[in-house]
């Protein structure tokens, strides 16, 4: 990567505070008492690094390094099959070598940080066809989703390459089993929505024609109805992971394949072209480049009660096109002016997500106030302007209507990223100045003369023309031209409803006196209705084409008149940004097992005091823990370190005859050996010495948590010490061991040093010298370019992070004996100190300087640092889809609808699919997804090798599967989740998991393959939202911008892969690898379409009205792309618009603030009353249609179907057990689902129908609803009278 | 213990086939003399023994009913027996309830312990022969392929293991749904932890059943899943069976839920209904009953496209939707157990159906009789709970089939099954909607337009195609 000298000095300062870090973490984790002696994350500085350290294919960095150098990634990545084929990584067996082939390729492709290549492929195996011959099956799942299309139709490409050059057959399908496919990706469409679907002659063309059996992990719930129980066909269940390659990968990507295929010049892929050519393939059902824009409904489909909708698809009021970049947007971001966002209900606080028509799907709201602000009518009858956040809140409470929502600022790169075709922007200053405008006019009389010299209407002077007919203009012509006067204030017209109409939709200020409209600046609004100043129409009326509004307009007052409406886009609230420490359910402070006896707090206090029998000690308890052998004196023990002061290491032994076998499989017994014993520990003993370690009085900590168990493999158990000292920093530690902060992710290019609360001088020292024009930095306005790895982190954050550090310091010193490290005591002494980025269901983190603070609650970074995160590697075509929860609406059925959904139900997103809603934690019990909870992600897969490390997965189900080295194991989940098998091994061992009532089966597999230590885990989970929130990822913007941070120290000390838990997705946000050098040609590629030009030139607006393509422009926008493998890739950017505070508008969004969804209706519901350009009534039937309807027959769907759990020891239960309480410990046992929870929204539902004008069908439906819940628990009581009533 | 193949090949060596339910019998009372007893008694010319070979077991067939109403009383499930959901412990009382009714019905042909017994003193039992009812918690299939089974009782749980080697019980075992009731013999393993079984008894018909006839000449047309306001609704197949209905002698029209499309049952129903509202799919539905003959007796039920809850028991359509229904129609719940001159029909809309099949190894929506059958040896209509039937857990358990009818009515599936089982005839009536959408997506073409006449005298059905 060829850099500045300064970028150099930047790396290596970084490199250097890392290398510290990392001796003193080094030097800390060698005293013993961590499951191993080093610092378990790798250090990555490059792609092929990234995968050989993901993968643990020893020797493949190298050699991908060579293929890059002469070939495209793409190639690299079939060609790299040759070296499999050849063993030169050590590979033995056919399947083994097909399988690393396919995981490096796929390694390679997604850029080395998503999951997809270690999860997504479940694992490939070798079936025999009808003629004897063997062919290769590809199991996906589904976290192959976060391969993005391109990705996973090469991994097929891969596949075939390898096989060919191994002499296995293709894949001749039975007739039967093509009819399965076409059902079974019909059906998994039905739940997940994919983004295309394939025609049925499609399938039966790619099913038939592909030399590669795609197959997959089930990953939904739902089984197939018809062609059941095939012979070659493992499972009934849907196979997500199968029909997201075959519709969204080799479908929707042929070309790409195409032109693979053709480089390679690979045989048996013709059929492809046919593909192309035949079908209506290759095109999402996206607006066709060329064709007229028109409106989008999608955005809107999902409607979720309590988020707004600020505009309707193109409707006259709604969001003006801006077209341009600030120093915070591009890249999924949107600019709008801090008043609008206050005038809209303060639903849009800064990083709130907004769901919008196009060109994208969302975009993350950033406040830039050099755009217009909205347009609104007082109560007054006032209509004006208002582009200052301070006058907005103040009228705030007096808007009558919200005639135009302002402007939205949305970059070039973002039509480019979305391959959305330009549309004339609203016009601007800018553009006005390319078409020869020199300066702004001071007044209208100036504007006048300008415009009279041949220069467009200044667009400040410019009304709404072209959203008025022309039979209007003319009757307001008419109007002033009979009745109005012109006096002291301005022009005074009558005040009629129909000319006030017209002036409100011109978005003429104006204001009332008496039963007059008064315009105060009139002067270029009587030019444009073609009257005099006296009010006299001009001769030119006589002529006047009435067809169109502007070309009558221009005709009427001679100027040059363009659009000031430019194109609308449709938006509504998406989900709310977030800012706070990660917390697990109940969060622990220490990884400490306590078992039961810690209470549902897992108290350690509770625990010291609990007594198994009256008169015995108290503080005995009974754990579970790994069993652990000191190599010097042979002590067992459970502790990481022997009294002896020897680090000691884990005992695996056969569960079933007990020996001890220092490996993952007992020989004999063939099963997977453990490490575990059930051991009796004084827990007062060790707390009250692990308290006199570390010198704190017993009274200084109120409340420890420990954990109830160990799901880890090796189950290794942290020093108390540990919890201790984040327990008085108030800190509670993730599964990995790390403390970590989610924030939503904002892009930032420049920042000013007065709106990060830094002084100037540090940030001199931090080597920002020079603002952007070259200039000495000596006042905190001027703007400087943020370097790539440099972050903001809000302030909360800043003060978690003192806790943190302050944390790792005592760590240092009272558990290590070392010297402290940060020395910190408030935020600003941690600016310049490194923090580790993690993006959601990746396992790469990236390295990170802190150089400030935002006041709102967002982590600005810079937009490298986020692609470098991201998961979804190829930008463009490459999606990373999270569902939403819909599913779960439908899943547990309506739940998950519900749920996730909030909104929108399958089908309608496609990417997205399904869309949880965050906040709405009510439906969690589905999943992830909703809420912020959500359990359903699916997440990914990791593969892993190396040495002595351990791999572990949690499903959220809660299977674990471990892998250690030796062990390889795979463990998939998908949606759902669901089988774990090991690789290598023979597949077949299954765990069955009962979920949901339904037995569903978890397969596992272990094995081990060739070399020493490879181990490979394969999890597909089920996370939280992420996944399923999927909306916001569709176009590589994915929702899952939230991000977390960790300090860098206290993930080098802290993480262990030890600690990980054994289910499937366990190693899901870990940080397994470290990349410390962000190379912007190995990120995402997202990140290549943002534009740093500081204007665009007048082609670029000419395209817009022309509708052209963005590609077509490319060459007169300076974007990132383009200025690839220079210096100038990281530095040297510019904005087109200025913004004077990252922070400005509302901190924290009004859904956040209302607490019951009946507030936050009422709210959403005045505000869609106030606006101009939204529908309420439709809103209201929207919000009923997809959210509440769907929760209230979810729910009492639910409430029939519904497991009971244990109160005591949380235990579930598939149904009430006869003996009426848990049979395990005897607890209470009660339902999951109450009479509340399906009735929540019924009494709003109907209300909605009353108020609203919903149609009849709706309406009905609520009814029908209504009647059934009665049914089902009887009539409501009679309401208690109260004393109140008699008197 | 006896195995099957032994029992059989006894038999063969005397000259004889033998019917499985005889085999069974002799299982469960583990008697090996009786079957030289049988043959004993067999007459030269019988090519197959069958139950009513066995010596002592006659047939035993209700001669006489009491009646309330001589032609149509509605036994159980009638319009507004079904109540709400009181509290949760009203699930305690339903399991309880399903388990003590099944129970019961198995114990008279074993004495079993309960599996606190088992679980507390596992010597004791060590190598003995031991007994248990209890209800399926969990089922499952090992690593190996066994089937690994979770029995509770209401006094305690223990897993039984059912060998895939042994083919006569291992058959049977792939076929437990969860939330049956079983009996279970078998040996308890060394730690007491795991019962291995030997035989799986189920509640099951008598083998000496024998239905009740109506000593009246009558007949009974049995429908369902009519689906008015769809727009796949076979309005002329309705109109020429109500036309041939008028000049039958049919003195009965059973109809087994989904007697409109209803509103909002899946998404975007909106777009395939031809009424979209629902009190005139009603009205509709109405007319076309009022368009019948008047003499004959009508009783409909709902079903999962009607109005009411979903959860089963369903309640009787309520009273603001059938104001124009005749007078000669009478609402009732689902499942209701209905006395047509005496002969007794459990009719049943059928919506377990969806579970049972996907449970059920080699189970298809083609071959709802089979399912049936599977019912009946259940004595459930409804086994597994917190799959796609809701049920709405009350004090007592409505979906027990109890006591037997002599037809079992049922519907959902849109394709037409008859079975006869121990006696009793089931019938699955298909449907008046061609296919849907739904149903071309999932690869199953139903039957429609089929009405099925029994003679209540002979229970011999008979089918009439309007199509």
């Amino acid at each position: 990567m060829e850099v500045s000298p300064a970028t150099a000095r930047y790396f290596e300062e970084l490199l250097t505070g890392l290398a510290s870090a990392m001796e003193l973490a080094a030097a800390a984790r060698a005293r013993g008492l961590d499951p191993t002696t080093g610092v378990e994350i790798p250090i990555a500085s490059d792609l092929a690094d990234r995968v050989e350290a993901l993968l643990g294919y020893t020797g493949i960095a190298a050699r991908i390094r060579e293929l890059e150098q002469e070939m495209s990634r793409e190639e690299a990545a079939l060609r790299i099959g040759d070296d499999f084929v050849a063993r030169k990584f050590g590979e033995t067996t056919p399947e083994e070598i097909l399988d690393h082939a396919i995981r490096a390729a796929m390694a390679l492709l997604t850029e080395g940080v998503v999951a997809a290549p270690t999860e997504g492929i479940a694992k490939v195996s070798l079936g025999k066809n009808d003629d004897g011959t063997d062919y290769l099956k590809i199991y996906y799942a589904g976290p192959i989703r976060s391969a993005g299309g391109t990705a996973q139709a090469l991994s097929v490409l891969v596949g075939d390459y390898v096989r060919q050059a191994l002499g296995i057959g293709r894949y001749i399908p039975r007739p039967e089993e093509v009819e399965r496919y076409i059902e079974e990706i019909r059906q998994y469409n039905s739940i997940m929505s994919l983004q295309y679907l394939p025609s049925e002659k499609e399938l039966r063309m790619i099913i038939e024609n592909c030399p590669v059996c795609i197959d997959g992990e089930p990953t939904e719930r739902e089984e197939v109805s018809g062609y059941r129980n095939l012979e070659r066909v493992e499972t009934n269940t849907v196979r997500g992971g199968m029909a997201l390659v075959v519709a969204e990968g080799l479908a929707l990507k042929a070309p790409k394949v195409l032109k693979n295929v053709r480089k390679m010049k690979m045989e048996g892929w013709d059929w492809i072209e046919e593909l192309i050519s035949g079908g209506a393939s290759a095109k999402s059902d996206d607006d066709d480049p060329g064709a007229a824009i028109k409106p989008k409904d999608k955005y809107i489909r999902d409607l979720i009660g309590g988020r707004p909708v600020f505009s309707y698809p193109m409707r006259k009021g709604g969001f003006r096109l801006r077209l341009g970049r600030s120093r915070n947007t591009g890249f999924a971001a949107a600019g709008l002016n801090p008043a609008t966002m206050h005038i809209l209900g303060d639903f849009l606080a800064v990083g709130t997500q907004m769901k919008i028509e196009r060109p994208g799907k969302a975009a993350g709201i950033v406040p830039v106030d050099s755009i217009q602000g909205p347009t609104v009518k007082l109560r007054s009858g006032e209509v004006l302007r208002v582009d200052d956040a301070a006058e907005a809140r103040r009228i705030a409470g007096q808007v009558a209507e919200i005639l135009d929502t302002g402007e939205v600022l949305i970059s070039f790169g973002e039509f480019m990223e979305n391959n959305h075709p330009l549309m004339p922007p609203c016009y601007c200053e800018e553009w006005w100045r390319l078409e020869g405008g020199t300066r702004r006019p001071e007044n209208e009389l100036e504007a006048i003369e300008f415009a009279l010299e041949g220069v467009p209407l200044h667009p400040e002077y410019t009304y709404l023309w072209d959203d008025v007919a022309p039979a209007d203009i003319a009757l307001l012509a008419d109007r002033v031209s009979a009745e109005g006067r012109v006096g002291d204030g301005g022009l005074a017209v009558p005040n009629t409803p129909e000319v006030k109409a017209i002036l409100e939709e011109l978005l003429v200020p104006h204001h009332l006196s008496g039963d007059q409209i008064v315009v105060p600046e009139y002067l270029v609004l009587l030019a444009c209705l073609g009257l005099t100043l006296q009010l006299e129409k001009r001769p030119a009326w006589q002529d006047a084409p009435l067809e169109n509004s502007l070309d009558l307009v221009m005709h009427l007052s001679g100027f040059m008149v363009r659009s000031r409406a430019g194109t609308r886009v449709g938006g509504r609230m998406g989900r709310p940004g977030k800012s706070k420490p990660r917390e697990m359910r109940p969060p622990p402070h220490s990884l400490f097992p306590i078992g039961d006896e810690g209470g549902s707090r897992r108290s350690f206090q509770a625990a010291c005091a609990s007594k198994p029998r009256s008169n015995t000690d108290g503080g005995i308890i009974e754990v579970e823990v790994g069993e652990r052998r000191c190599p010097a004196c042979g002590t067992f023990t459970y502790k990481n370190l022997c009294e002896c002061g020897t680090h000691t290491v884990p005992v695996l032994r056969c569960p079933k005859c007990g020996q001890e076998i220092g490996k993952d499989q007992c020989p004999r017994c063939n099963v997977p050996t453990v490490c575990l014993q059930k051991i009796t520990i004084n827990v007062k003993n060790e707390y009250a010495a692990a308290l006199e370690n570390v010198g704190v009085r017993d009274s200084a900590v109120t409340l420890l948590k420990g954990v109830k168990g160990l799901i880890s493999r090796e189950r290794p158990v942290e020093p108390i010490e540990k919890g201790i000292l984040r327990a008085l920093q108030n800190l509670y530690v993730f599964k990995d061991g790390t403390v970590r902060y989610d924030m939503i992710d904002l892009p930032l290019t420049h920042f000013r040093p007065d709106e990060i609360s830094v002084p100037i001088e540090r940030l001199r020292e931090l080597g920002y010298t020079h603002d952007i024009y070259g200039r000495e930095l000596t006042e905190s306005s001027q703007v400087l370019e943020l370097r790539h790895q440099d972050i903001l982190v809000s302030e909360d954050c800043g003060e978690w992070l003192v806790r943190v550090a302050k944390f790792v310091d005592d760590l240092l010193v009272k558990v290590y004996g070392l010297e402290p490290f940060y020395r910190a005591e408030k935020p600003l002494d941690l600016v310049g100190h490194l923090l580790m980025g993690l993006a959601p269901h990746t396992s790469a983190g990236v390295l990170a300087r802190l150089i400030g603070f935002s006041k709102a609650p967002v982590g600005y970074g810079h937009p490298f640092f986020h692609a470098a995160k991201r998961r979804n590697c190829f930008a463009g075509d490459t999606e990373i889809t999270v569902s939403d929860g819909r599913q779960w609406i439908s899943m547990p059925i309506r739940r998950f609808v519900v749920e996730n959904f909030d909104v929108s139900k399958p089908g309608l997103d496609h990417m997205g699919t399904f869309y949880s809603d965050p906040m709405q934690p009510f439906y969690v019990r589905s999943i992830d997804t909703q809420g912020v909870t959500s359990l359903k992600k699916v997440t990914s897969v990791s593969v892993h090798r190396a040495p002595a490390h351990l791999i572990q997965f949690a499903t959220r189900r809660g299977k674990v599967l471990t892998v250690t080295p030796d062990h390889a194991m795979l463990v998939w989940d998908t949606g759902y989740l669901r089988k774990i098998r090991a690789l290598e091994v023979k597949i077949g061992d299954r765990v069955p998991a009962e979920e949901g009532g339904l037995v569903i089966s978890d397969e596992v597999v272990a094995r081990e393959t060739v070399q020493a230590l490879d181990d490979r885990v394969y999890c597909l989970t089920v996370a939280e939202n992420h996944t399923l929130v999927a909306n916001g990822i569709f176009c590589g913007q994915c929702d899952g911008d939230e991000d977390c941070v960790m300090l860098l120290l206290d993930g080098l000390i802290n993480f262990s892969r030890a600690y990980l838990p054994e289910t499937r997705g366990g190693t899901m946000d870990a940080p397994l690898v470290l990349t410390t050098r962000i190379d912007p040609a190995e990120v995402d590629k997202e990140c290549l379409n943002v534009d740093v030009c500081d204007h665009y030139p007048l082609e670029v607006y000419e395209g817009c009205l022309a509708y052209a393509h963005p590609k077509d422009l490319d060459k007169y926008v300076d974007r990132v792309e383009r200025r690839l493998g220079t210096p100038a890739q990281v530095e040297g950017f510019f904005f087109t618009h200025p913004t004077s505070d990252i922070s400005a508008g509302p901190l924290e969004s009004t859904y956040t603030k209302l607490g019951t969804m009946l507030e936050k209706l009422e709210a959403e519901l005045d505000l869609a009353e106030k606006i101009r350009a939204v529908d309420t009534d439709d809103v209201a039937e929207r919000v009923l249609n997809t959210h509440f309807i769907r929760d209230l027959q979810g729910n009492l769907n639910a409430f029939s179907k519904q497991k009971v759990r244990c109160t005591k020891c949380n235990a579930k239960y598939r149904r009430m057990p006869i003996a009426g309480k848990c049979t395990r410990c005897g607890g209470n046992v009660i339902p999951t689902v109450h009479e509340g929870s399906v009735k929540k929204y019924l009494e709003m539902s109907r209300d909605i129908c009353k108020t609203y004008a919903v149609s009849e069908y709706t309406k009905q439906r609520v009814e029908v609803l209504c009647m059934q819940i009665e049914s089902t628990f009887g009539e409501p009581p009679e309401r208690q009278l109260g004393l109140a009533d008699f008197m | 213990m006896l195995a099957n193949g032994e029992i059989v090949r006894r038999f063969l060596e005397l000259k004889h086939q033998v019917h499985p339910d005889v085999v069974s019998y002799i299982r469960e009372q583990n008697d090996p003399s009786l079957i030289d007893r049988i043959a004993a008694g067999v007459p030269d010319d019988t090519l197959v023994i069958s139950a009513e070979h066995i010596p002592g077991l006659k047939k035993v067939r209700d001669g006489t009913r009491f009646l309330v109403d001589p032609e149509l009383e509605v036994i159980l499930g009638g319009a507004g027996t079904t109540g709400s959901v009181t509290g949760h412990e009203d699930a305690v009382h339903y399991f309880r309830d399903r388990y003590n009714n099944l129970s019961s019905m198995i114990r008279g042909r074993m004495t079993a312990m309960p599996i606190e017994a088992l679980a507390k003193s596992p010597h004791r039992y060590r190598d003995e022969e031991c007994t248990i009812i209890g209800m399926v918690a969990d089922t499952r299939t090992t690593a190996r392929g066994h089937r690994l089974v979770e029995l509770e009782d209401p006094t305690g749980t223990i897993r039984v293991l059912f060998n895939k080697g042994r083919d006569d019980s291992f058959a049977e075992a792939e076929r437990i749904l969860p939330d049956e009731v079983l009996g279970v013999k078998g040996k308890l393993s060394n730690d007491g932890g795991l019962l291995f079984a030997d035989q799986l008894s189920r509640p099951d018909i008598p083998i000496n059943h024998a239905p009740f006839r109506s000593d009246r000449p009558g007949k009974a047309v049995l429908i369902s899943d009519v689906h008015v306001g769809s727009n796949t609704f076979l309005e002329e197949a309705w109109n020429r069976f109500a036309d041939w209905l008028q000049d039958s002698d049919a003195a009965y029209l059973l109809i087994a839920g989904d007697l409109v499309d209803g509103i909002g049952i899946y998404p975007g129903q909106e777009n395939e209904l031809t009424i979209k509202n629902i009190y005139e799919q009603y009205d509709v539905f109405a007319e076309m009953l009022r368009d019948l003959p008047s003499r004959i007796r009508i009783v409909a039920a709902p079903g999962n496209h009607d109005v009411v809850r979903m959860a089963e028991p369903q309640p009787a359509i309520p009273p603001e939707f059938t104001e124009k229904f005749p007078e000669n129609c009478t609402l009732v719940e689902n499942p209701c157990l209905l006395n047509l001159q005496g002969v007794r029909v459990l009719m049943y809309h059928g919506r377990s159906f969806d579970d049972m099949i996907g449970l059920i190894p080699g189970a298809s929506y083609e071959r709802p009789g089979e399912i049936m059958d599977e019912m009946l040896k259940r004595r459930l209509l409804a086994s597994p709970y917190g799959m796609r039937t809701p049920i709405a857990a009350m004090k007592t358990d409505r979906l027990v089939i109890d006591p037997l009818p002599e037809i079992l009515l049922t519907g959902h599936v849109h394709i037409c099954g008859v079975t006869r089982y121990r006696g009793v005839l089931g019938v699955n009536s298909g449907t008046w909607q061609s296919q849907t959408s739904f149903q071309k997506q999932m690869n199953i073409y139903p039957t429609p337009a089929r009405a099925f006449v029994v003679d209540l005298q002979t229970l011999q059905p008979e089918v009439m195609d309007f199509s």
